[in-house]
């Protein structure tokens, strides 16, 4: 009896290997990044960027392009995500995809329906960044060298997070964000927006990447905010850096704040642990907020020739970068919400959290009660040493004048 | 036949497995949204009761199995029905099991393998655990529960290391008020996964030390209450509510998030292998429940059942429902009115109550 | 006896699939068997048709088994009996 079944178990190992879903290495191109575009035939034009791993080792590079970019009209990205070898030699694994790009147009006409899917499938993950591409189109982004990267998606990944680590003026946004955004009834969602700096139609190609100024560079530009799943406008750095503090994910940033009655002369206040805080309270159809923001920092730049031994100093120093801090957030604040009316930073959703019941008076018209609702700003600023020197040495040649 | 032993580590191994399995695939008591930790607390302490009560029933009628008690409570012909009848709910049972599993495996690893596939290699090992005895299963699961454990706590250490868990999602706290958590709590997480617990009044005879079992099955229920309650939190903090309600596997998604570093990512095969053991030993219980029955009916060893009934089960995973709609549907509104309250209460209770008619009339007659 | 627990319990999950079926679906009582065995995609059924068949395979083994067993058992008690 055992000899006998032992046959058939013997054929089934071999079918264990689960060959329906088996796909050899040698067989398949990684996505590093798509791009989405508004076409008039078609509703979208899908532009994927499949990389050739031997260029980017630099062992074996060759001298090559390091990614082939390609782009296919048609109704949903689902399935042109699957008809991408019309081009394509081998199968395409989008698992490893590193950015999504939407093109202007594309995200003012909307960006829910393609969310669904990307959602949705298996095999994309999480850990992209969504982006949109201004003043041009996102293929465009995509096909753009940059020699350190080689591909143009890890090059933006990579740029991104950079520049959110030493500065903090991108929030990298990621597909959850995004959709709890969208689902949230207290939130918008916003996304970064990238554009390309010099002759974008020198962009694509091998040469760009030989030059010490690229014809073609791919820049961060603003912050993309949506109302509905819909683009309408942007905010320019400085304020998204704002933003990023609010939402709680500032690292690390620079202030260069100007002193006091000595005009365009300036300190720099590097800042490190961020902190901000949001409460208020909802009386009468009327909102009111208090952020509270913390920060400690060290002077990295001091033209004012104050001397540093003091701590007198430090004091002034402080209040100055208080209060400079707390007019340009409410700045920031303000001109979001008489320009775009919505509610980007999660004000709602703290009342929500903590308010449910008054909230829900007033969630259908939320965006409505935050554009005259009162934000009152209270930074705390601690400012602990001056990095490698004391006194700054131009106090020091204005006294032998 | 020779009487099985089980230890009470391995009943409080099979207990922690048994009520982890399929509910931690599909996720249970997502309709109470953000609260969903707080209703599986409650149905945790439920739990407690209803494991409580069925102890009780096996402790009143000593080393007997539901299907002897059936005999010893209504005799001959009313239990042969009864029996068949429960029969065919664990094996429908084991193939609702047996298809979460399918689905989680063709939804996320394997879209291209046929189902029929998956479904017939996992019944093949189930059929040969059963063959051999209770008792492997048993040795299964004290094997590999240190594993689930663990597993859970490194799932836990590394979502809270990627920053993706976010506290504050937990809130509003109980939005509704009290009721519509409530409402979740009974009948939904009363029945599933509970409730199911009734197909350990097959096993509480084969426990070696009757006398601790209560003890070790209520400290199983507590441990898998909690993971679960865990769980569900993990999900609502890393996903956020909405996220949450619409996935149809929500700890894997979950998993899909884990990056530590840019090192350690995506921890679904973690995941993947916490749900297989536990699909595998719920379905594994319910066929060995399932087996018993036919044991008692036809008065053969059970072991000549398990190979046959897992090839059933093996069918019966794909056609037990058309598609993912039906078989979620089903699983919410049919099976907990019509199979979990009757089989799990209803008849249990009645039972219970014509024991201690019976107790007590005996007791009448011996004072007489 | 193994062959007819085989039946009976594929006969009563059968009835109990086709009832569900019929009111999640909103199926007569034929549409819904026909549903159960007779899907329109059909794809690797066959495997788990070759399992059920392997299972009734050994059931009919199984009873085979039994049937030898019993009868060698009445041959000793009778060769036992008759001296």
């Amino acid at each position: 009896m055992k000899k006998i079944l032992l046959a058939p178990m013997l054929i089934m190992v071999l079918c264990l290997s689960g060959c329906w879903d088996y796909r050899e290495l040698a067989d398949v191109t990684v996505v590093t990044g798509i791009a989405v575009d508004k076409t008039q035939n078609n509703k979208y034009k899908l532009t994927v960027e499949g990389i050739n791993a031997q260029e980017l080792n630099n062992r074996t590079a060759a001298g090559y392009a390091p990614s082939i970019v390609y782009s296919l009209s048609g109704n949903s990205i689902a399935e042109l995500t699957q008809k991408m070898n019309i081009g394509f030699s081998r199968n395409l694994i989008y698992s490893h995809m590193r950015i999504l790009i939407i093109s202007e147009t594309a995200a003012r006409e909307g960006i829910t329906e393609f969310i669904d899917f990307l959602e949705r499938d298996r095999e994309i993950r999480d850990d992209f960044r969504l982006i949109i591409s201004r003043r041009t189109s996102a293929a465009q982004i995509l096909k753009t060298t940059y020699p350190f990267q080689k591909s143009s998606s890890l090059k933006l990944f990579k740029q991104m997070d950079s520049f959110r680590r030493n500065w903090g003026g991108n929030p990298s946004v990621q597909l959850n964000d995004v959709v709890n955004a969208l689902t949230s009834p207290a939130v918008q969602p916003v996304m970064e927006a990238v554009t390309i700096q010099g002759k974008a139609s020198k962009g694509p190609s091998v040469e760009n990447m030989k030059k010490v100024t690229p014809d073609a560079l791919v820049v961060l530009d603003s912050l993309g905010i949506f109302r509905e799943g819909k683009l309408i406008g942007f905010l320019p750095l400085n304020d998204s850096r704002y933003y990023v503090w609010l939402r709680g994910k500032l690292d690390h940033t620079a202030f260069s704040i100007e002193c006091r009655k000595q005009n365009n002369n300036f300190i720099t206040l590097r800042a490190y642990n961020n902190k901000s805080k949001i409460t208020g309270h909802l009386e009468d159809g009327k909102a009111a907020f208090k952020v509270k923001l913390q920060l400690e920092g060290f002077l990295d730049s001091n033209h004012c020739g104050k001397d540093l031994n003091k701590v007198e100093t430090y004091k002034e120093y402080e209040k100055l970068a208080e209060k400079y801090i707390e007019k340009e957030m409410k700045l920031s604040i303000n001109k979001v919400q008489k320009k775009y009316k919505i509610d980007v930073y999660g004000f709602g959703e703290y009342l929500y959290r903590n308010d449910y019941k008054n909230f829900k008076t007033v969630e259908h018209n939320w965006d409505n009660v935050f554009k005259n609702a009162k934000v009152e700003v209270d930074a705390k600023v601690k400012l602990r040493r001056t990095a490698l020197r004391t006194k700054s040495f131009i106090s020091e040649t204005k006294a032998k004048h | 036949m020779p009487k099985e032993n089980l230890s009470l580590i391995q009943l409080l191994t099979l207990t922690i497995n048994f009520l982890i399995g399929s509910s931690i695939v599909v996720g249970v008591g997502l309709q109470a949204k953000n609260d969903a930790w707080i209703a599986l607390a409650a149905g945790t302490m439920a739990g407690f009761a209803i494991v409580w009560f069925y102890h009780k029933i096996s402790d009143l009628v000593p080393e007997k199995n539901i299907y002897q008690i059936f005999e010893y409570v209504y005799g001959k012909k009313i239990t042969i029905l009864l029996s068949l009848l429960y029969v065919t709910y664990f094996v429908y049972l084991a193939s609702r099991v047996v298809r979460d599993f399918i689905e989680l495996i063709s939804a996320s690893i394997m879209p291209h393998t046929p189902i029929e596939f998956i479904s017939l290699t996992l019944m093949l090992l189930m059929g040969y655990i059963i063959y051999l005895g209770i008792e492997v299963l048993a040795r299964i699961t004290e094997i590999f529960t240190p594993y689930i454990l663990g597993f859970f706590v490194l799932l836990g250490i590394f979502l809270i290391a990627s920053g993706t868990i976010d506290i504050q999602n937990i809130k509003p706290v109980l939005s509704g008020g009290v009721f519509p958590v409530a409402k979740v709590v009974f009948p939904s997480i009363i029945t599933f996964p509970f409730g199911e617990l009734i197909a350990f009044l097959i096993i509480f005879p084969a426990i070696t030390k009757r006398n601790h079992s209560l003890k070790f099955s209520l400290i199983g229920v507590g441990i898998a209450g909690g993971l679960l309650t865990l769980s569900s939190l993990l999900t609502i903090t890393t996903l956020g509510t909405d996220i949450t309600q619409r996935s149809a596997f929500p700890l894997l998604s979950v998993a899909r998030l884990v990056s530590v570093g840019e090192f350690i990512e995506r921890m679904d095969s973690v995941v993947v292998f916490i749900m297989m053991l536990g699909i595998l030993i719920k379905g594994a219980v319910f066929l060995f429940s399932a087996t018993k029955g036919l044991e008692h009916i036809f008065n053969l060893p059970y072991r000549y059942f398990a190979v046959p009934l897992a090839m059933i089960v093996s069918l019966f995973s794909i056609l037990v429902s058309v598609n993912f709609a039906d078989h979620v549907e089903e699983g919410l509104t049919l099976v907990p009115k019509f199979l979990h309250l009757p089989f799990q209460f209803g008849v249990p209770g009645i039972t219970m109550v014509i024991i201690l008619w019976k107790k007590r009339k005996q007791i009448k007659k011996r004072k007489r | 006896m193994l062959t007819f627990s085989f039946l009976l319990v594929i006969f009563l999950l059968t009835i109990l699939l086709a009832v569900f079926d019929m009111m999640i679906l909103d199926f007569s009582i034929w549409e819904a068997l026909i549903n159960l065995y007779f899907p329109e995609v059909a794809t690797g059924r066959s495997f788990v048709y070759t399992g059920v068949f392997f299972g009734f395979v050994i059931c009919i083994v199984g009873d085979f088994r039994l049937y030898k067993k019993k009868k060698l058992k009445k041959n000793h008690a009778e060769r036992d009996g008759s001296p």
